[in-house]
């Protein structure tokens, strides 16, 4: 049965990958995409670059944003049609620079979702950050962030965070990002309560590796097992969000 | 204009079907005639859509630099470290499928292809769903990808709507053959060995 009432209106959906690590950014392109056959003829003659440097490489390619810097890179998209293909261009670079060393990975999608109203927005955030405890110090206080971290539920160091924000460019809309974070190792077990936060193992087991060409595996790993895992929680959380608002 | 009661609609009852009788995926294709004027109609409302316009979080979290911000920038000015702005800004040739919202995610895979369509194995994505099989007119694949329609291949069907208002919907079905790279002629002589010593290793265990 239809039900489009509970739909979250979504006004920009956007995947990203993440890798932190050592990278040569002066090696990306469009043509190098082209030349390791990750992207058509076709598309790298949409190409725009906009720095291609030795400490820098920024450029988009057709439905493509790559950034790369040398601690980092970023490829996203904001066609949902394309996220396959970025998991699959995000493996494929990750398998021709296997002596590349990195250390984290994180699978993110942001979201823009317009709220029905504007009594729906300020429902939001009085929500997510209610204001009673602030009304006697400051003066009209609004939310303007809230991030919630979480454990994860599988035996990967790391942590899943969500920030809710504003949106800045949709009126009464409100900002989704989830970062699903990886540090490239597995841990014995995950903590289970606040308390042990503190134990030594947990915080050991939280902390990055060194970056190392041995955790290309496990990322190609996570990017194959993980993905639409990942893209499930993340749709789940916004229309938990768009549950709350008052329709 | 249709809606997402013609997708259900045309969801049907058959989950599975062969070559002569490729029913349910035919449905689902057909339901689709106006991909090209849902992409037009909808492009220029997202086109402005930026992919991380808010604040940053984390390190991987895709806000954690400015990069984007510094590449605006600086680009605009007359740092020749960066490219001109007016490059940044050329039309893309081809138009963008934004705002999708996608229902259904299949990955398949080309068993056998022919003059016109190919045969392709279905698989749901994050679903627990049969595995279908049936043909697919080559002329559901965009033109640039059509080189990869080889027996084998790996391609995404991708099957969802493009929310005009709160009531009207345009059915979106996309079909994405994955680019997963070159294999160079390095990586196939390595596979090659890896693949010839282990045939020796199950020589000798034959002779045992």
């Amino acid at each position: 049965m239809l039900d489009l009432v509970s739909t979250p209106e979504i006004s920009s959906d956007a995947c990203q990958v993440v890798v932190i690590g050592k990278f040569n950014p002066a090696i990306f392109s469009s043509g190098w995409l082209l030349a390791n056959d990750f992207i058509s003829e076709e598309e790298s003659r949409d190409a725009r670059p906009q720095a291609i440097v030795p400490q820098l490489s920024i450029f988009e390619v057709a439905w493509l944003r790559c950034e790369v810097t040398t601690e980092r890179m970023l490829l996203a998209t904001g066609e949902p049609g394309q996220y396959e293909r970025l998991r699959d261009i995000a493996s494929g670079i990750l398998d021709v620079l296997k002596h590349t060393p990195i250390q984290s990975l994180g699978i993110n999608r942001t979201f823009h979702v317009q709220m029905p109203n504007r009594k729906s927005w300020h429902l939001i955030g009085d929500l997510f950050a209610p204001k009673d405890i602030w009304e006697s110090s400051l003066k009209c206080p609004g939310m303007k962030d809230v991030t919630i971290t979480s454990v994860r539920r599988d035996l990967y160091s790391g942590e899943l965070n969500v920030t809710l924000q504003p949106s800045a460019t949709v009126k009464w809309g409100v900002f989704l990002a989830i970062n699903d974070h990886y540090n490239l190792k597995l841990v014995e077990q995950q903590p289970t309560s606040r308390d042990e936060f503190e134990d030594e193992s947990v915080v050991e087991g939280r902390k990055p590796p060194e970056p190392s060409a041995e955790a290309i595996p496990m990322a190609l790993d996570i990017l194959s097992d993980r993905w639409a895992e990942s893209h499930k929680e993340a749709e789940a959380l916004v229309q938990m969000i768009w549950d709350k608002a008052e329709h | 204009m249709s809606t997402t009661a013609d997708l259900d609609d045309a969801k049907g009852p058959v989950r599975s079907f062969d070559r002569h009788g490729s029913e349910y995926l035919v449905e689902k294709l057909n339901a689709f005639k106006d991909l090209g004027k849902s992409r037009s109609q909808i492009a220029e409302r997202y086109r402005s859509a930026t992919l991380i316009p808010n604040q940053s979080v984390s390190d991987t979290d895709p806000m954690s630099t400015r990069l984007h911000e510094l590449a605006v920038a600086r680009g605009s000015g007359t740092d020749s470290a960066f490219a001109s702005a007016a490059a940044s800004q050329r039309p893309p040739t081809r138009e963008p499928v934004k705002g999708m919202r996608i229902t259904e995610r299949w990955e398949g895979r080309v068993l056998q292809a022919e003059d016109g369509f190919f045969n392709a194995e279905l698989k749901p994505l994050g679903k627990s769903e049969p595995v279908v099989i049936g043909d697919i007119s080559v002329d559901k694949v965009d033109e640039d990808d059509r080189e990869l329609i080889t027996d084998n291949a790996a391609f995404y069907l991708l099957i969802g709507h493009i929310p005009i208002t709160t009531t009207s919907r345009i059915p979106v079905q996309l079909i994405r053959f994955s680019r997963v790279g070159k294999w160079w002629p390095t990586e196939l002589e390595e596979l090659r060995q890896r693949g010839q010593a282990l045939f020796r290793t199950i020589e000798v265990d034959d002779s045992e």
